[in-house]
């Protein structure tokens, strides 16, 4: 069964070996694999597919607005997939948070009593589903499914209540958030060292992560398993409010479905990123960063390369279920343990 | 009448990551025979085993079957070609009826029309358990219905319902009664009779003494002796098992109780639960041992002493040193323990006998597993950098010489005993002086096994209070200086340490 001893390991001889190893590495390491290799590729293929015309200086600014609310809600959504949870009402949260930060809007005229209400929104809504889900022990998945239709049902009856469409009146105000793709840079980098820092140097990222590969140890080894819960999603509702204002600042008005699919696009975008959904140690905020770049390159490359929009959601389909399929092929490659 | 090779393996070697399992075996197993398979825990016996009947890979080495190679893709492959293997656990599926465990993937056989003809699965099911004498389990019943023993003796039908050439016996008599082992030590004898092959795997030496013609031990990994039936000697084998004499310092070598002053953990009175009233005392520089029987609440115990009773009355308490918190000063006092947060603050450490679901973490690295729990005390204002985590991890490793390949090595890759060092070097690396260890040298090897002891003997030296749960009284009777023992939630007899105190002597307040 198990021994103790360790064979003498062959020293490494030359360059060519250690490329080797390098390479069995990167073969082992399957989700950094997929987190850089599906990067590049699709990186790659866009770019020659539209003769460049993916890096021209409007299309950069296009990417640059998509990217900034996916990725800004993706690193916060790592937060719930690391420890063990799912959430699918991340589309129907955002929308009412546009929603509110438009009635904000038009009321006060301040950019700062949005932001304020969108994220204290968001981080309301999220605790209510972690604390629903605590509480009477239901899977947090079906708990963001009955925030979802809560969150959905509001906007609907809003938009259906008012005859005149629900807009941002003065538009200048957000427009910051809307146009300055400067504004728009910080605020990633701002959300991506944040969360970074949350998740690899303090107490809750390392317990968090803890709790999604074994919860009965995490609680025996100091985890307010509860707790630590409760701040991950509470930290999931503050980027996902943020993330909001730049939604709404760029459509400008509130629909029936806004930013419903934002959940699959989040989802999508962390699973290219080689992040395994069911959380533990190996989640990383990388996974959610360089998962939205390649999730946007993909949906905005294929448009440009003049991919019917009617076929979008069928490859991002099939191209979910390839990842899928690798990471799945990953766990049923560990290694063989004694019985 | 000369001796026919049935299965021969030559340099058979398997690995599991870093760890090598089992090393250059060369074996034979000959047709009519009872080959006998010992070794100590992680000595290679299932993993050779589960190599012949097809559960594992090989790393390298071969396999003959009849002089023909012979590569098993399979347990089902391994059943084609006539070995057949039974396992420790239940390999029953709940919900089916007998017959149809029996005939778990071959219910092709009964095909009439699309259906499957269960008068004639059943006829069959009972041909078969006839055959090992186990009328007594009716063919139609729901497997529910039975028992742990009576499932195996189904296992056993199934098994030899495909007439099995080498038949594969791993440990599964350890959990039987007297009468279940009877019957199944017959049916191997029977299975001689008949010329097949039959390897028998236990834990207990007189058993394989009477029912083996030839033991085959092995020691870590390595075969080290075929023994023949008219060499049988019980402590020629047991040293041929571990390699040296067994004496003296493998446990303790003092028998001097003495212990520190201060109580540093009392439990008054705990009921709830699987306790009754329990009440002890643990001391600064004590190890006291609880011993019993898995029933009896034992493990409970060490749960509730951790913050993770359901005390319905009783208190547990704690003794904290004298301390700031925040700006303030404390003064030295007793802390009661009322959950998993007061068990932690007060530097009370746990190891729970499910030590791989509860204690560590198998998939993250060592360097996680020993940092989760000082997370507070690596912080600096909250701030856990990377370089104050590795500086932890590795003092650990080295303090506690944990093989590994790094720090950075999933902890699942490690041999049990390295996993229990991890466990150790957890909660002491945190500065735990209260060590609650329920079945520290459980799935542990004999080496290992030896710097546990002197490592629980160092900390006892060093003032730590150590509370050891264990099933294993020899251990018990070995490492304590005053020795529990419990019986249906309550402690029935008090040892203080002592030379002459005996297993026996012990034993009979725990049934």
């Amino acid at each position: 069964m198990k021994k103790e001893r360790t064979m003498p390991s062959e020293a490494p001889e030359q360059s060519a070996g250690k490329l080797r190893s390098l390479w069995e590495q990167l073969i082992s390491d399957r989700n950094s694999f997929i987190r850089y290799g599906g990067f590049a590729v699709v990186l790659l293929v866009f770019a020659l597919s539209t003769g460049g015309r993916l890096f021209s200086s409007y299309n950069l600014k296009v990417l640059m607005s998509q990217i900034t609310p996916l990725l800004i809600m993706s690193v916060g959504m790592v937060f719930i997939f690391a420890h063990g949870g799912m959430d699918i009402s991340v589309g129907a949260v955002s929308g009412l948070c546009s929603l509110v930060s438009v009635y904000v809007l038009n009321a006060t005229g301040s950019v700062l009593a949005v932001l304020l209400v969108s994220i204290l929104l968001a981080v309301l809504c999220y605790s209510i589903n972690c604390l629903i889900s605590e509480f009477f022990g239901l899977m947090s998945t079906i708990s963001s499914l009955a925030i979802m239709f809560a969150a959905r049902g509001i906007i609907t009856f809003n938009v259906a209540q008012t005859s005149e469409a629900i807009r941002i009146q003065q538009t200048k105000l957000l427009s910051v958030f809307s146009d300055s793709y400067l504004f728009m840079a910080l605020a990633c980098v701002l959300a991506v060292l944040v969360t970074w820092f949350l998740f690899s140097f303090t107490k809750l990222g390392k317990q968090a992560r803890a709790i999604g590969d074994n919860p009965l140890s995490a609680r025996q080894s100091g985890a307010n398993v509860n707790l630590v819960k409760l701040l991950c999603y509470v930290v999931a509702g503050v980027c996902i409010g943020f993330a909001s204002v730049f939604s709404i600042a760029r459509v400008g008005s509130v629909s029936e479905n806004i930013g419903s699919g934002r959940e699959m696009d989040v989802i999508i975008a962390v699973i290219l990123g080689g992040m395994t959904l069911s959380g533990g140690c190996k989640s990383r905020i990388s996974s959610a960063v360089i998962g939205s770049i390649t999730f946007v390159l993909l949906s905005n490359g294929l448009s440009l390369s003049g991919v019917s929009s009617l076929y979008v959601s069928l490859i991002k389909g099939a191209l979910f279920l390839i990842i899928v399929f690798l990471t799945l092929r990953q766990n049923k490659n560990v290694l063989e343990l004694p019985r | 009448m000369e001796k026919q090779l049935f299965l021969e393996t030559r340099g058979l070697t398997k690995r599991f990551g870093e760890v090598l399992a089992v090393n250059h075996v060369d074996m034979q197993i000959f047709s009519g025979e009872i080959r006998g398979l010992i070794g100590e825990n992680g000595s290679g016996k299932s993993t050779i085993s589960s190599m012949i009947s097809g559960l594992h890979t090989v790393t390298s080495g071969e396999m003959f079957l009849k002089g023909e190679p012979y590569h098993p893709s399979g347990a089902l492959d391994a059943r084609r070609h006539a070995i057949v293997m039974i396992v420790q656990e239940v390999g029953t599926i709940d919900g089916l009826s007998v017959a149809e465990n029996i005939f778990l993937g071959e219910e092709r056989r009964f095909g009439k029309g699309g259906f499957i003809d269960k008068a004639a699965m059943i006829r069959e099911a009972e041909k078969a358990l006839a055959a090992i004498g186990a009328e007594n389990i009716k063919a139609a019943d729901s497997i529910n219905r039975y028992n742990f023993e009576d499932r195996k003796l189904v296992e056993i039908a199934r098994g030899l319902w495909y007439q099995p050439e080498l038949f594969i016996v791993d440990e599964t008599t350890t959990a039987l009664s007297h009468e279940g082992r009877g019957k199944i030590h017959e049916i191997m004898r029977e299975l001689k009779k008949q010329g097949k092959a039959v390897l028998f795997i236990s834990h207990d030496l007189p058993e394989l003494m009477e029912t083996c013609d030839t033991l085959t031990v092995l020691r870590d990994g390595e075969l080290i002796a075929n023994i023949a039936k008219e060499d049988f000697e019980e402590s020629f084998i047991k040293q041929t098992m571990v390699g040296r004499v067994i004496e003296g310092d493998y446990y303790r070598s003092d028998f001097d109780p003495s212990h520190g002053e201060k109580v540093m953990l009392r439990a008054e009175n705990l009921t709830g639960g699987s306790l009754q009233r329990i009440s002890l005392e643990l001391h600064e520089g004590e190890i006291v041992g609880i011993g019993g029987l898995s029933g009896s609440g034992m493990h409970d115990l060490g749960k509730a002493l951790f913050g993770m009773g359901h005390l319905s009355e009783g208190k547990v308490e704690a003794w904290l040193p004298e301390r700031t918190e925040g700006r303030k000063r404390r003064e030295a006092s007793y802390t009661e323990i009322r959950s998993i947060a007061d068990a932690f603050r007060a530097n009370i450490g746990y190891i729970s006998k499910d030590r791989d679901k509860e204690t560590l973490i198998l998939p993250a690295s060592i360097r996680d597993n020993l940092t989760i729990s000082a997370l507070d005390e690596l912080g600096n204002r909250g701030v856990i950098t990377p370089s104050s985590e590795r500086t932890f991890a590795q003092t650990q490793k080295e303090n506690f010489k944990i093989k590994c390949s790094s720090i950075n090595q999933p902890v699942k890759e490690l041999s049990g005993g390295n996993k229990q060092k991890v466990s150790f070097a957890k909660w002491i690396g945190k500065g735990s002086r209260i060590l609650i260890f329920d079945s520290p040298t459980r799935g542990v090897d004999i080496g290992v096994k030896t710097t546990m002891y002197q490592l629980l003997y160092r900390l006892k030296k060093e003032g730590y209070a150590i509370l050891i749960i264990s099933e294993e009284l020899p251990e018990l009777i070995g490492m304590s200086d005053r020795l529990l023992i419990m019986k249906d939630g309550k402690v029935t007899k008090e040892f203080v340490r002592d030379e002459n105190l005996t297993d026996s002597a012990v034993i009979e307040y725990m049934i």
